[in-house]
């Protein structure tokens, strides 16, 4: 029992009357926002980055993850209200739960996704508390070529998952490890592409760069999308699900908080893969599968069960390995380090009241989410009507004034704004800004365990194989890298055969 | 096929933005009424405009009708023009870098120099940006196409420069005021007197939150 103590100490942290305020804050605000049309976690998360500044580390990252939990159900709102997915990982919600809406059920649906959430973050916390710490101790023997290996194989993943172009994603990640080098080299002191600027000569800094993709970027857009009007139903009534309901969706609640536990964890997986997958497991299981797209209430538990157990998995290979499994554990890892926290599998042992308080903060976040989040749902539908055109300025000036706040300094006001048309320009030519954000912030620590695996094995390249589990993982980074030439190559072949078939008959 | 959606998409688009126009300026009477009554209350007609859109319309679509009619409404993927822009301006940069690693002093793999690992990024976006420039020559499914719409973001993050500009000489009040203003006015399609109002109201909003509330740094005029 002696493994439970620092788990029980860490709901004192958060019992903590601070704490748990800043985790209903952070839980509030992530909701009001993450249910504007257009802005997803990663997004939200980014714009509220200057609130945590000047607050303890332990309370930043509890805000944080409420956040976090916050936008994520915000975007379920939307999703059921509205039609419009907040986020790739409630798409499959739109499905029924719009449907669901329609049919007056709308409370129905909103109060199955908030249980559900509940549930899955619950089983998917309970197995973080599990896991982590054997993870963390299996990773303390990691050394530099290993470190080197693990994040190039976390790059690689995220950037291959994601959708979209494959090349253009790596492309991406690329432009995020050269941006991190901006500054001066930390082991020659040599400065690298500052262009003589004084600004430029500590580094960029990571909170512009992730404001101005995720926040401004998307603002820009959303100028443009304008079109996607908000018209919300007047009446949510009847939050709380019927017996019937409840009944109907324990099933797929527990399928997916299980499936979700275990996405989550991979690298690039996370909240959209196992909604998407929690979904199809429904509708196979089902004995009647009709029902899915006509307002079956498991496909609005299934989804978003798995959803949340798959976002609070994903904290997993961030607290246990300091590797962000995707983009906005990326943001969340960039909060930690500016928090003076580096995220590795020394944090279990060496700042126990940190890791088990930032955990145990999720169950509180979680119950804040359920017991807000059914009253509150008319207060969201009201800021639905709150016209686009008068939200974005709002936005626009939370983010500029908050990027203002956070070193007083007007250069990283301006990286914002001109980070936001990168941002929005990477949108326009398909490059995905995730794997930018993800590099960038890997990217440090990329370089130099690079450099200090070479100067351990003495400039041998060679020597990274004969270090087992460098060598698995060099193994894996190889056989994803190359899976997707093999697999375009191997169907091309098939279409040629088929097509020669077809043209010989 | 790209260039000949292009028309018809710009149309839609065009469409839609007064069909909104024409809406937004209809609803806007009823809540500023509002506002300016102090009330809490959304007000009564635009209530019942809403229930109905949501009642009425919208057909009830299988997932696979609403994935099409998703990828019908989205815009067209930006083509093969904006692919080799892209590629381009990635092999630049790539080039770029590499030759100013060279200039930090390569190093060896024993001694890893500054430039060192810059280098090697340079390398791998210049490689990837060529095989990118090729693999994506007639234009792939990623990326959207600009549209007539698209100068709206450019007005944005042009005024956004302008706040950034002026920010410190005259403080943040008036050129919050006007982004307020232009982005409501201009971008958004309010009527003149919704969009004064609320601009006032946001602007004294963060006044109060930012400057008397939170005391920041913030450049301020009073």
């Amino acid at each position: 029992m002696e493994f439970l103590n620092p788990v029980i100490n860490g709901f004192g942290v958060v019992l903590d009357p601070q704490n748990l305020l800043y985790c209903l804050l952070g839980v509030v605000i992530g909701m009001l926002i993450g249910v504007l049309p257009g802005l997803g976690p990663a997004a939200t998360i980014a714009i509220l980055l200057p609130l945590t500044y000047g607050i303890e580390p332990v309370t930043a990252i509890i805000m944080l993850a409420g956040i976090f939990y916050g936008a994520q159900y915000g975007g379920t709102i939307t999703s059921v209200l509205l039609r419009l997915p907040g986020e790739a990982s409630s798409v499959v919600t739109v499905f029924d739960g719009y449907v669901l809406a329609r049919q007056g059920k709308a409370g129905t649906a909103l109060g199955i996704a908030a249980i559900g959430s509940f549930i899955g973050g619950t089983v998917a916390i309970i197995g973080l508390t599990l896991l982590a710490p054997l993870v963390a101790s299996f990773a303390l023997d990691f050394g530099p070529p290993e470190y080197t290996a693990l994040a190039l194989l976390g790059i690689l993943l995220v950037a291959t998952i994601s959708g979209g172009s494959k090349i253009k994603a790596l492309i991406a990640a690329a432009v995020g490890l050269l941006l991190a080098t901006v500054g001066r080299d930390f082991i020659t002191g040599a400065e690298r592409y500052t262009f003589g600027n004084l600004n430029l000569a500590d580094g960029l800094d990571f909170v512009p760069i992730a404001m101005g993709l995720f926040g401004v970027g998307e603002i820009l857009y959303n100028l443009e999308e304008r079109h996607r009007a908000a018209s919300a139903p007047a009446k949510v009534a009847n939050v709380w699900p019927s017996r019937a309901d409840l009944r109907k969706s324990s099933g797929a609640i527990g399928r997916g908080s299980v499936l979700g536990f275990f996405l989550g964890i991979l690298p690039g997986g996370g909240a959209t893969i196992s909604s998407m997958a929690a979904y199809a497991v429904e509708k196979k299981r089902s004995k009647n599968p009709e029902r899915f797209g006509k307002g079956a209430v498991e496909g609005v538990a299934g989804p978003e069960t798995a959803n949340n157990a798959a976002a609070t998995s994903s904290f997993i290979p961030l607290l246990t390995l300091g590797i962000p499994a995707n983009a906005t554990m990326a943001i969340i890892f960039g909060a930690l380090l500016i928090q003076g926290v580096t995220p590795g599998p020394q944090l279990v042992s060496e700042d126990p009241e940190l890791f088990w308080g930032v955990v145990n903060s999720m169950y509180i976040g979680n119950i804040l989410l359920l017991i807000m989040s059914i009253p509150l749902v008319g207060l969201f539908v009201r800021i639905l009507r709150v016209r686009g055109a008068i939200l974005a300025p709002i936005t626009a000036l939370i983010t500029i004034l908050g990027a203002y706040t956070i070193r007083n300094s007007m250069f990283d006001v301006l990286l914002v704004v001109l980070f936001g048309a990168l941002g929005y320009l990477m949108k326009k030519f398909g490059f995905e800004p995730g794997p930018l954000v993800l590099a960038f912030v890997l990217g440090e620590l990329l370089e130099s365990n690079l450099r200090r695996s070479l100067l351990i094995l003495d400039g041998d390249v060679t020597g990274f194989a004969t270090r087992p589990i460098t060598a698995v993982l060099l193994v894996i980074f190889v056989f994803v890298a190359l899976s997707p030439m093999v697999q375009s190559a191997l169907n091309k072949r098939k279409h040629r055969a088929t097509a020669r078939v077809t043209a010989d008959s | 096929m790209s260039i000949a959606m292009e028309p018809k998409r710009t149309n839609d688009a065009e469409n839609r933005m007064t069909d909104e126009v024409t809406e937004v300026t209809e609803a806007v009477d009823a809540n500023t009424a509002d506002r300016t009554g102090g009330s809490h209350r959304i007000g009564g007609t635009e209530d019942n405009r809403q229930y109905t859109d949501f009642e009425g319309p919208a057909p009830i679509l299988t997932p696979e009708e609403l994935a099409a009619e998703w990828a019908a409404e989205s815009p067209p993927p930006s083509g093969p023009i904006a692919n080799l822009a892209a590629s381009l301006v990635a092999v630049a940069v790539g080039v770029g870098g590499m030759v100013l690693a060279v200039g930090l002093g390569l190093g060896s793999p024993a001694q890893p120099g500054s430039g060192t690992w810059p280098f090697i990024i340079c390398l791998i976006i210049t490689v990837l940006a060529l095989a990118q420039l090729v693999v994506g020559r007639r234009g792939g499914l990623d990326g959207e196409k600009f549209s007539p719409l698209s100068r709206m973001a450019l007005f944005g993050f042009l005024s956004l420069l302008g706040l950034v500009w002026l920010m410190p000489v005259i403080g943040f009040e008036v050129p919050a005021l006007l982004l307020c203003f232009i982005w409501m006015k201009f971008l958004g399609g309010e009527t003149w007197r919704a969009a004064t109002l609320y601009s006032v109201l946001i602007v004294a909003a963060f006044y109060a939150i930012f400057i008397l509330g939170l005391g920041t740094n913030i450049p301020h005029l009073l």
